[in-house]
């Protein structure tokens, strides 16, 4: 008689371990739905950072020989004139790099590809290598004949 | 009375479990909404989303004034991105006696004639 009630009590137990472990994923479960808005922030984020960096200003006196233009209307001008040459490739990195170092710093691995038409430039770390989340955020400039990707991985 | 030893240990584990989420709850309440902080940011011109901050000459720049209701201290720095060096630094600031909300935003600086690439970090705290 003892025992069949030790049983019955040890059956209630288990009972109530299961209930407690179907509890904990039940909020588990929950809780595993915020990353959508992580995910979401970080995408915004790429945003932002990416807009601030293509309105950034390249001046004359850094290589340019137009007046002082935004990053963006550099890279529209140079697609017109065809393949960038290496001092305007430098000039490019020069505006882009401190971005991909911020994004670096605060999210993760970024890198930046700009697709000139005439060519195809890489900034920042090796994508090859990223493993992971990929985020991005494509922008078509001018009449979409420059395309600027800047990505982002955690 | 194992039985009623079973159902007390359930109701005593689903009480705790409840208050530690109940605790969780409130204290979310209590922390301080960006989202609100980057409004008031907004309409006392201390950051722009599609304008520039311009930090040249002398007096000129953002000033901050007061701070949100609710907050007891405020710090911002305005730096240049991917450079951890401040260009231009506001504070008003009781002693920090509880969390501290920090976040960032991109922005462009002006500086010297020219627009740049810039970072806004905020520190703020009830």
């Amino acid at each position: 008689m003892a025992l069949r009630k030790d049983r019955r009590g040890m059956a209630v137990l288990v009972d109530a371990l299961i209930f407690l472990v179907v509890l904990t994923l039940l909020i588990a479960v929950i809780y595993s739905a915020s990353p959508g808005k992580m995910s979401e922030d970080r995408t915004e984020r790429l945003r932002s950072y990416h807009s601030v960096m293509l309105a950034g200003e390249v001046s004359a006196n850094e290589g340019s020989s137009m007046s002082v233009v935004t990053l963006a209307e550099y890279l529209i001008a140079l697609s017109i004139i065809g393949a960038p040459e290496e001092e305007q490739v430098l000039l490019i990195e020069k505006m882009v790099n401190g971005t991909i170092t911020e994004l670096e710093m605060t999210f993760g691995n970024t890198w930046l590809v700009i697709d000139l038409g005439s060519a195809v430039l890489h900034f920042g770390s090796d994508p090859s290598a990223e493993v992971g989340d990929v985020y991005a955020d494509r922008r078509e400039l001018g009449d979409g004949s420059v395309v600027s990707t800047m990505f982002l991985t955690v | 009375m194992e039985s009623i030893l079973a159902v007390m240990v359930v109701i005593t584990a689903s009480s705790i479990f409840l208050v530690v989420l109940a605790s969780g709850t409130v204290q979310v309440e209590e922390e301080i909404d960006q989202e609100e902080v980057m409004s008031w940011l907004i309409s006392n011109d201390l950051y722009f989303e599609d304008e520039v901050v311009s930090l040249d000459g002398p007096g000129v720049g953002p000033r901050l004034t007061g701070l949100p209701e609710g907050i007891s201290g405020m710090t911002i720095v305005y730096r240049a991105s991917g450079n951890s060096t401040p260009l231009f630094v506001l504070n008003q600031a009781e002693q920090s006696t509880g969390d501290v909300l920090a976040f960032q935003r991109p922005l462009l600086i002006e500086l010297n004639g020219t627009k740049f690439p810039g970072v806004m970090e905020v520190r703020v705290w009830r």
